[in-house]
């Protein structure tokens, strides 16, 4: 989930002695339910007054060996510079950004519908679930709020009351140490572990406006997998936690090291191209919108050299 | 649907599936901005090339999977599919529809914004392409279910292959087409390979049926046997020639007993192998002319009893005069050489009748043609014998054995299922219509099925099911099993 992911910031590692803290890791099959939520946005268009966007979520969870999904959406919003406050109060979003002008900030908006999506979905889910393990997409942390109210905080807390355990995977990691990457660390160890990232080791300046919420590991679940990330929630004990990275070994499927309960729900959340014709092709037909092709500027001045960002 | 892109004399459209398209089906594209509509036939219809479908093709098996479920407020999912199930229309320009009328203008190019395109009847446009029906043969139902009706004058004069692989249904459309020309006083001779026509004059419970009486079957060696009188010199020396390849010097020495016994008023078979024991010649022509008497001979073709022959002139005669019929020359029970020699004496007498105006003009339909018509014959059948009167419809399952030459010159072609490549590669050589329509629509039509080309339909290929026959059927493949198997698909003849 986009949104959620930028939210990791650039956090630094202190000291180099975390090696000393890997641990290899023993599947603990015990058929606790693996259940993952993903969420995607995108544009669909523009409009003379703004951006037009759709959010889709996605559950899936592994049950008696077979995954089951459920997608919620697409729902698509009309975002403009008159309804943005609107949409964001309504998110309870409205203090917690800068208000820019311009397609920028409509893009930000958009993020925001999609991590509000994804948001409440997670709340459903670790309310329903119970003994399970929870995995959502990007980081544990979250931006100071004036309100007080994190909507984060409160599904961890949801979740534990239900006793589960959230553990939140990142596909790419800026967490550096001796500058390397964290992940690069663990790359070399035969077989599954785990390396525990103190809270020590994180510097104070990288977690400027974030709050951590959780527990930073790196996890390559699979010798010839890839290592992530994982954030688990830190109001648990270590016990708990590294027992929670066992136990969704023991009970999902990997794929290259990435828990597949979580690749589908990231499979079933994203659009497609054919998704966004079809999207399009419904708002043309329900608000009788006619779509044309924008002259892409780019391309009719520099011709094939016109490649490269949107920005000015 | 849209009007997407042109190439050529090709164009392609994009359908959504709720659009009723078929292969073969005509469209307008009506530009209400230049008052015109282009007219196209489709003949292929692909997958259009909706971006990311290959992922949505991925992710597939998983969503159809009964474990999963969408909550799909809006119901967008359903757009979406509809996208993605999205075709591409590949379609050959026909001509241009301007105030009701049939141009053959190509040229012009139809807006893509302003052009509305609907499907035009088939019905409709063999309306306005003007096929009259003054002599109506219905064929059977277009894709749209709408009658095709053909009439019998474009059958005149022309010159029709009928050709598609085993069992697809072609002596079935012969036999329809025969009909149908013998109901308007047509006389037709049909060189019966497999002996599938001898019933024509019973429906399909045996009883006799309303050409019972105009269908005449000639068993040669049995119904249909002929004097030498009859024949005559000129029809006996081609089929020396041409049919037992009897050489020049051994010819001649023939022709001069012929004409030996012929002034003394004893031409029989039997005198002839008399005259050529005495004979004064040397061996060699001697052996030869009895090699090729004695084959005449076992023909049992040829007989000295008048009683016992048939007056073939008299009859091809009779039958213009009683208002048409059919002749059905049944060579199925015939060794290959006695075949030549039947069929060489039936197309000489034809054409001698022809030629001195004893007969009108005769539709010949021959099966397998190349297992009994000698090389000549085909360029003679094509370009002389058109012009005397012999209007030839070729059957065959094996589409290399007919020149390209012939097919070019086709005014009709019946096209029945094919499916090997070297089978399409030959038939779309017919210079009715272009290659890629011939191959994408024969390539796909069922049995039954057959596409027509040429001035039956205005030169507008129409894909046509054959309509039943209640006719006795005589062609069916004799199976070994059959007794045990229960053959719950009957052919369309004895559908009724």
């Amino acid at each position: 989930m986009e949104g959620v992911e930028e939210q990791e910031g650039a956090i630094e590692v202190c000291n180099g002695d975390s090696f000393s803290l890997i641990s290899p890791l023993e599947p603990i099959p015990d058929d606790s339910p693996v259940v993952a939520v993903d969420a995607s946005s995108i544009k669909v268009g523009e409009t003379e007054s703004g951006i037009i966007c759709a959010v889709r979520g996605a559950v899936v969870w592994d049950e008696r060996k077979c995954y089951r999904y459920l997608r919620i959406g697409p729902f698509p919003f009309h975002i403009t510079e008159e309804n943005r406050k609107k949409v964001l109060s309504v998110l309870g979003q409205s203090q917690s950004i800068i208000f820019n002008s311009g397609i920028q900030f409509l893009v930000e908006v958009q993020s925001r519908l999609c991590s509000a999506l994804e948001r409440w979905i997670q709340t459903a889910i670790s309310g329903s679930v119970s003994n399970g393990i929870i995995l959502l997409d990007g980081a544990l942390s979250s931006r100071f709020s004036n309100s007080g109210f994190n909507s984060l905080e409160q599904i961890l807390r949801k979740a534990r009351d239900n006793s589960n355990v959230v553990l939140s995977f990142s596909k790419t990691s800026t967490v550096r140490v001796l500058g390397r990457k964290i992940t690069d660390l663990i790359t070399g160890q035969s077989g599954p572990c785990l390396l525990e990232i103190n809270d020590g080791m994180l510097s104070a300046s990288s977690r400027n406006n974030m709050r951590l919420l959780g527990k930073v590991y790196v996890v390559k679940l699979n010798e010839r997998g890839y290592a992530f990330r994982v954030d688990v929630d830190g109001a648990l004990p270590r016990e708990i936690q590294v027992m929670a990275v066992q136990r969704l070994l023991g009970n999902d499927l990997t794929f290259q090291g990435y828990p597949e309960t979580l690749r589908l729900a990231h499979i079933f959340s994203t659009f497609t191209a054919s998704d966004v014709i079809g999207i399009q092709r419904f708002i043309a037909e329900e608000y009788g919108l006619k779509v044309v092709s924008w002259p892409d500027i780019r391309k009719a001045l520099f011709g094939p050299f016109g490649t490269g960002g949107t920005g000015d | 649907m849209r009007l997407y892109k042109k190439t050529g004399n090709t164009v392609h459209i994009i359908s959504f599936p709720d659009e009723d398209v078929e292969k073969g089906c005509y469209l307008a594209i009506e530009d209400k901005r230049a008052n015109k509509s282009m007219l196209v036939q489709v003949i292929d219809i692909q997958f259009a090339n909706v971006p990311g479908i290959m992922e949505e093709l991925l992710r597939e098996p998983l969503v159809n999977d009964p474990m999963g479920e969408d909550i799909d407020p809006l119901d967008i999912t359903s757009h979406i599919l509809y996208v993605q199930d999205a075709r591409l229309l590949i379609c050959k320009i026909h001509g241009t529809i301007k105030d009701g009328k049939l141009m053959s203008d190509r040229s012009w190019l139809p807006s893509r914004t302003h052009s509305a395109i609907h499907r035009l009847p088939i019905e409709k446009l063999m309306e306005i392409a003007g096929v009259a029906e003054s002599y109506p043969i219905t064929l059977g139902e277009t894709i749209e279910m709408s009658p095709l009706t053909i009439d019998a004058t474009s059958l005149d004069g022309k010159l029709n292959i009928i050709t598609g692989r085993k069992g697809a249904g072609k002596s079935h459309l012969s036999k329809l087409l025969v009909l149908g020309l013998v109901k308007y006083g047509a006389t037709v001779i049909i060189l019966d390979l497999n002996g599938e026509y001898k019933k024509l004059g019973l429906n399909s419970g045996g009883e006799r049926n309303e050409f019972y009486e105009r269908v005449h079957i000639l068993v040669p060696g049995e119904n249909f046997k002929v004097t030498l009188a009859q024949t005559g010199l000129p029809v006996m020396m081609k089929m020396l020639v041409h049919a037992l390849n009897l050489p020049g010097t051994s010819a001649r020495e023939f022709r001069h007993i012929w004409l030996f016994l012929e002034e003394r008023g004893m031409l029989s078979l039997r005198e002839i192998g008399e005259a050529i024991r005495r004979w004064q010649c040397n061996q060699p022509v001697k052996d030869a002319l009895y090699s090729r008497y004695y084959t005449l001979l076992h023909s049992s073709f040829f007989t000295d009893n008048p009683q016992e022959a048939i007056d073939f002139e008299t009859l091809l005669q009779s039958v213009e005069w009683e208002n048409g019929g059919a002749l059905v020359v049944d060579l199925s029970s015939l060794s290959s050489v006695d075949r030549l020699i039947v069929v060489e004496y039936i197309l000489a007498k034809i054409q001698e009748l022809l030629y001195q105006w004893k007969i009108r003009a005769v539709f010949l339909f021959a099966e397998e043609a190349h297992l009994y018509l000698r090389e000549t014959y085909w360029d003679d059948i094509v370009t002389r014998m058109r012009h005397f009167g012999i209007f030839t419809t070729f059957i065959t399952n094996q589409p290399n054995t007919i020149k390209e030459n012939i097919y070019r010159q086709a005014d009709n072609i019946f096209l029945f299922n094919f499916v090997n490549e070297h089978d399409l590669e030959v038939i779309s050589r017919a210079a009715k219509v272009d290659a890629e329509t011939t191959i994408s629509i024969v390539r796909d039509l069922p049995p039954h099925y057959c596409l027509v080309l040429g001035d039956a339909v205005r030169n507008f290929p129409v894909v046509v099911k054959v309509r039943p026959l209640n006719v006795k059927t005589m062609g069916e493949t004799r199976f070994f099993f059959a007794r045990d198997r229960k053959i719950e698909t009957a052919a369309p003849s004895c559908q009724q």
